[in-house]
C-alpha cells in the first residue's frame, strides 16, 4: 500500500467520524487542531479556533471569566490544544483534517476531467504567506476588542464568520441555512456575504489550485510553534539532495524550502502539511525522512519511487 | 529541402571504403572480445548486436519502422519524441578509426565524441531527408557548433536552449517553454497533436525502461554483473524501440540474477565524460588494474534515462511540466552553472555501497567535465574517498601509461 493510500484512507475515516460521528456518540472535544467545524450539527468534534475565539473558553471571555473556575477551562482546552498539535503536528492537516479532504476532492475531480493546475508564481506564493498571520492577528484581537473595548457582540467568532469551512462542511450534514444572508442587523448581514462570497471564492480557487485554503489558514501557525516540543520530525539528509525539484513541484502548497534547504536538517516549514507527498517522490534513498522522535517512520527511496510512480498503469498507445 | 551532402573535406571514395572496414572492424572486435569473457551473459547478445553495427539512421527507420529523429544529447526528453510516435536516437559515437574522416577542417582539440559523430555521418553520407530535423539541446559549446561543423549535410537543427541555471524559477520556466516549443515542433513535423493519453503511456514506457536500468544498475552494485556489461546495455538504448529494448532487459535481469556470478575487482565509481561503445579503453584498463565500475554518472551509462518522471498533475501542461524539470532540475550534467549538488550523488552511491575510489574521466575536450573535475576531486578527497583524474580520449596509444596509473590507483584503495 502506498502512503498516499493510507493517507487517503485516513482522511475518509476521519471526515466521516468529524462530520458523522457525534450522531454515534462520538465526541472528540472542542479543541481539536484541524477545520473541524463546529457548526456542522452532529459532528465528532470542534476546530479549537471557535473556541480560541469564544467568549465562553476563549480569548473575548470577561476578565472576570478569566480568573474564574472558567478560566481554569479555558486553560484546560488550551492544553488539550497544546497536546493534540504536538502530538501529530502537521499530521493534522494533512491527514486528518476534514476540510482539507474536501479540498483534496476538488483536486481530484480537476485531475479527473484533466484541467491543469493554476500555478503561483514563486514572488506572489511568498506574498500570500503573510495573509494567514493576518488571519490570525484577525482573530485574536477582535475578541479581544469584545471583551475589553466594548466592541459590539455581533462581531462574535470573527474568524468563523468567514471561514469557508462554515458555509461547506454543514452541507454534507444536510444544513443549507449558513449559505442564506443573515438580515439581523448591518454587521452579520456583511459577514453573511463576506461568508458565502469566501466561499464561493474558495470553491473555485480549491478547485484550480490544490490546498488553495491552506494557504491562508491560521489554524498552520497555531500548530507549527508547537514544532520543537512536537516528537514528529520531519528531517532531510541535505548531502544525498540532487535539486531534482521533485518535492517542490508534488507539493500541494508548492513549498520550495525542502528543496533548498542545504544546511538545515529540520524542513518542517509553516506551511507543510505534512501530507508525505514529497517523501513519496523523492528518488535519494533516505535523504527526506518523517520521524516519531528517533524512529523512522517513512523515508523516501528510489525503489518506493519505481514501484509507485507514474501512479496509474496505463496500458501501451498503440503505435500510429 | 535539398540533399546537400557535400563533405568538405572531400574524401574520396577509397578512403571512405578504407574507413568503413575498420569502423566495422572496430565494432566487430569490442563485440568479439566482450562475448569471449568466461563471465559473458548470452542474454547480452541481443544488446551488443545493436551496438555491433554502426549507426546508421536510415537502417534504423526501416529497422524500427518509425521516423527516426537525431538527438545530439539526452536532455531532449525522449517520451515526447515518442508520443508523437517518432523514435530519438542519441548520436553519440565512440569509434575511433572512423575520426579521420574528419581529422582536417575542424578544431584539434576537439571532442572526441563529436570527432566520432561527424565522421560517421560522414561515412553513411547521411544527406538530409525531406523534412528530417537534428534536435540539438545546447548542454555544451561542441554541440552548439555541431551544425557548422557538420556544414552542408542538408538537416535542418532544432536548438533547444538550455538555460545553464537550473534552480531558478526564470531557467525553470524558460526550459519548460522550451519544451512547449520543441512539442510544437513535433506536431508541425508529424502532422499529429500532442494527445495527453499517449503522452501518459509514453512516460510509462520509459518508466519501465528505467525500472529494468536500475534493477541492472542494483545488481552491477552488489557486484553480481561486471561493470562493462552495464555499460553494454546502457549504450544499446534507443538503438531499438524502448518496448523491445526493455523486454529484453528483462529477460537479461532473470539470466544475470539466476547466474550469480559475480565481478571481482575492487568497486570504483565512474564520473565524467560520456563513454560510447566501442571506445571501451578505459573500462578494459580498470577491469585490468583489478578495479571494477560498480556504479557511474555517465550521460552514456547510467544517466541515459534521466530518472522517475513523477506527476501529481496529469493535464497536459502537468506532464510537459514534470518532464522539462525531470530532464532540467533534477540533471546532474556538469554544463550546468548551480551543480554543487552533483557530488551529493556519488558521495551517496560510494557510501551506501562501500566504493572507496573515484575515477574522473576528462575525454579531451569536454571542458566542463575537465573544469568540475578540480572541484569534485577536492570535495571526494575531503570526504575521504580516493580520487583520480584520468584525461584521454579514444586512441589507444596512451593505454599503457594510464593501466599504470589505475594499478596504483588500485593499489591505495
Amino acid at each position: 500500500m502506498t502512503v498516499k493510500a493510507l493517507r487517503l484512507i485516513t482522511q475518509h475515516t476521519m471526515f466521516l467520524v468529524l462530520t458523522y460521528g457525534g450522531r454515534l456518540g462520538i465526541s472528540l472535544g472542542s479543541a481539536l487542531p484541524c477545520l473541524s467545524c463546529p457548526y456542522v450539527s452532529g459532528c465528532g468534534g470542534y476546530c479549537y479556533l471557535m473556541a480560541l475565539q469564544s467568549g465562553v473558553w476563549g480569548l473575548a471571555m470577561p476578565l472576570g471569566d478569566m480568573v474564574s473556575a472558567q478560566g481554569l477551562e479555558a486553560l484546560y482546552y488550551l492544553g488539550i490544544f497544546v497536546l493534540l498539535a504536538a502530538l501529530f503536528n502537521k499530521l493534522w492537516c494533512g491527514w486528518i483534517c476534514p476540510f482539507g479532504l474536501i479540498q483534496d476532492w476538488l483536486t481530484m475531480l480537476r485531475k479527473k476531467l484533466g484541467i491543469r493546475e493554476a500555478r503561483l508564481s514563486w514572488r506572489n506564493r511568498e506574498r500570500l504567506k503573510p495573509v494567514k498571520y493576518i488571519l490570525l492577528a484577525y482573530l485574536v484581537v477582535v475578541p479581544l476588542l469584545i471583551a475589553h473595548a466594548g466592541l459590539s457582540g455581533d462581531f462574535g467568532l470573527p474568524f468563523c464568520q468567514i471561514c469557508p469551512a462554515k458555509p461547506i462542511m454543514p452541507l454534507f450534514a444536510g444544513i443549507t441555512h449558513h449559505l442564506a444572508l443573515d438580515l439581523t442587523n448591518t454587521i452579520t448581514l456583511v459577514f453573511s456575504i463576506l461568508s458565502v462570497g469566501i466561499a464561493g471564492g474558495m470553491l473555485v480557487g480549491m478547485f484550480y489550485k490544490e490546498r488553495f485554503f491552506c494557504i491562508f489558514c491560521p489554524m498552520l501557525i497555531l500548530i507549527h510553534v508547537l514544532k520543537k516540543i512536537s516528537p514528529i520530525r520531519f528531517e532531510k539528509e541535505v548531502d544525498g539532495c540532487l535539486g531534482c525539484g521533485n518535492c517542490h513541484r508534488m507539493c500541494p502548497v508548492d513549498i520550495r524550502d525542502v528543496q533548498e534547504q542545504k544546511t538545515k536538517k529540520d524542513v518542517l516549514s509553516e506551511d507543510c502539511m505534512l501530507c508525505l507527498t514529497c517523501v513519496e517522490s523523492c528518488p535519494q534513498d533516505k535523504v527526506l525522512r518523517l520521524k516519531f522522535l528517533q524512529w523512522p517512520l517513512f523515508a523516501s527511496s528510489r525503489k518506493y519511487v519505481a514501484r509507485h510512480f507514474p501512479m496509474k498503469k496505463r496500458a501501451h498507445a498503440s503505435d500510429e | 529541402m535539398p540533399q546537400t551532402n557535400n563533405p568538405p573535406n572531400q574524401a574520396g571514395q577509397h578512403l571512405l571504403d578504407q574507413v568503413r572496414a575498420q569502423v566495422l572492424a572496430e565494432h566487430q572486435a569490442q563485440a568479439d572480445a566482450l562475448r569471449q569473457r568466461s563471465d559473458y551473459i548470452p542474454a547480452l547478445d541481443y544488446f551488443l548486436d545493436l551496438l555491433a553495427r554502426p549507426l546508421s539512421l536510415e537502417k534504423m527507420r526501416a529497422a524500427i519502422g518509425r521516423p527516426v529523429m537525431e538527438q545530439l544529447c539526452n536532455l531532449a526528453p525522449y517520451e515526447l519524441f515518442h508520443a508523437f510516435g517518432v523514435h530519438p536516437v542519441r548520436m553519440g559515437c565512440g569509434c575511433n578509426s572512423v575520426q579521420r574522416l574528419v581529422a582536417s577542417g575542424n578544431p584539434v582539440l576537439m571532442c572526441p565524441v563529436m570527432k566520432s559523430n561527424l565522421g560517421m555521418q560522414r561515412l553513411h553520407g547521411q544527406a538530409g531527408e525531406e523534412g528530417a530535423v537534428r534536435v540539438v539541446p545546447t548542454s555544451c559549446d561542441w554541440v552548439v557548433k555541431y551544425p557548422e561543423m557538420a556544414r552542408q549535410d542538408g538537416r535542418e537543427t532544432h536548438f533547444l536552449e538550455l538555460p545553464h541555471s537550473r534552480q531558478s524559477e526564470k531557467g525553470q520556466q524558460r526550459w519548460l517553454e522550451e519544451i512547449y516549443g520543441f512539442a510544437a515542433l513535433l506536431e508541425k513535423k508529424t502532422g499529429k497533436k500532442l494527445k495527453r493519453q499517449r503522452l501518459l503511456a509514453s512516460i510509462e514506457a520509459f518508466m519501465r525502461a528505467w525500472r529494468a536500468l536500475q534493477e541492472l544498475a542494483d545488481l552491477r552494485r552488489r557486484r553480481l554483473i561486471p561493470g562493462i556489461f552495464f555499460m553494454v546495455v546502457a549504450n544499446s538504448f534507443m538503438l531499438d524501440a524502448v518496448e523491445p529494448w526493455t523486454e529484453h532487459l528483462g529477460q537479461l535481469l532473470e539470466e544475470a540474477a539466476s547466474r550469480r556470478a559475480a565481478a571481482t575487482g575492487r568497486g570504483i565509481f565512474l564520473a565524467g565524460s560520456p563513454i560510447a561503445f566501442p571506445n571501451y579503453k578505459l573500462p578494459h584498463l580498470i577491469e585490468e588494474a583489478g578495479m571494477d565500475v560498480c556504479a557511474d554518472d555517465l550521460c552514456t551509462s547510467e544517466r541515459v534515462l534521466p530518472g522517475a518522471v513523477c506527476y501529481d498533475d496529469p493535464s497536459e501542461h502537468g506532464l510537459l511540466r514534470a518532464l522539462s524539470e525531470r530532464y532540467h532540475r533534477g540533471c546532474i550534467c556538469p554544463t550546468f552553472a548551480d551543480n554543487e549538488r552533483r557530488v551529493n550523488s556519488i558521495l551517496n552511491t560510494c557510501r551506501q555501497n562501500d566504493i572507496q575510489g573515484v575515477v574522473y574521466h576528462v575525454l579531451k575536450g569536454c571542458h566542463p567535465c575537465d573544469i568540475e573535475s578540480v572541484t569534485m576531486g577536492e570535495t571526494l578527497k575531503q570526504h575521504g574517498y580516493k580520487f583520480l583524474r584520468i584525461e584521454t580520449d579514444f586512441a589507444k596509444e596512451d593505454s599503457q601509461n594510464l593501466l599504470t596509473r589505475l594499478e596504483a590507483f588500485g593499489e591505495i584503495l
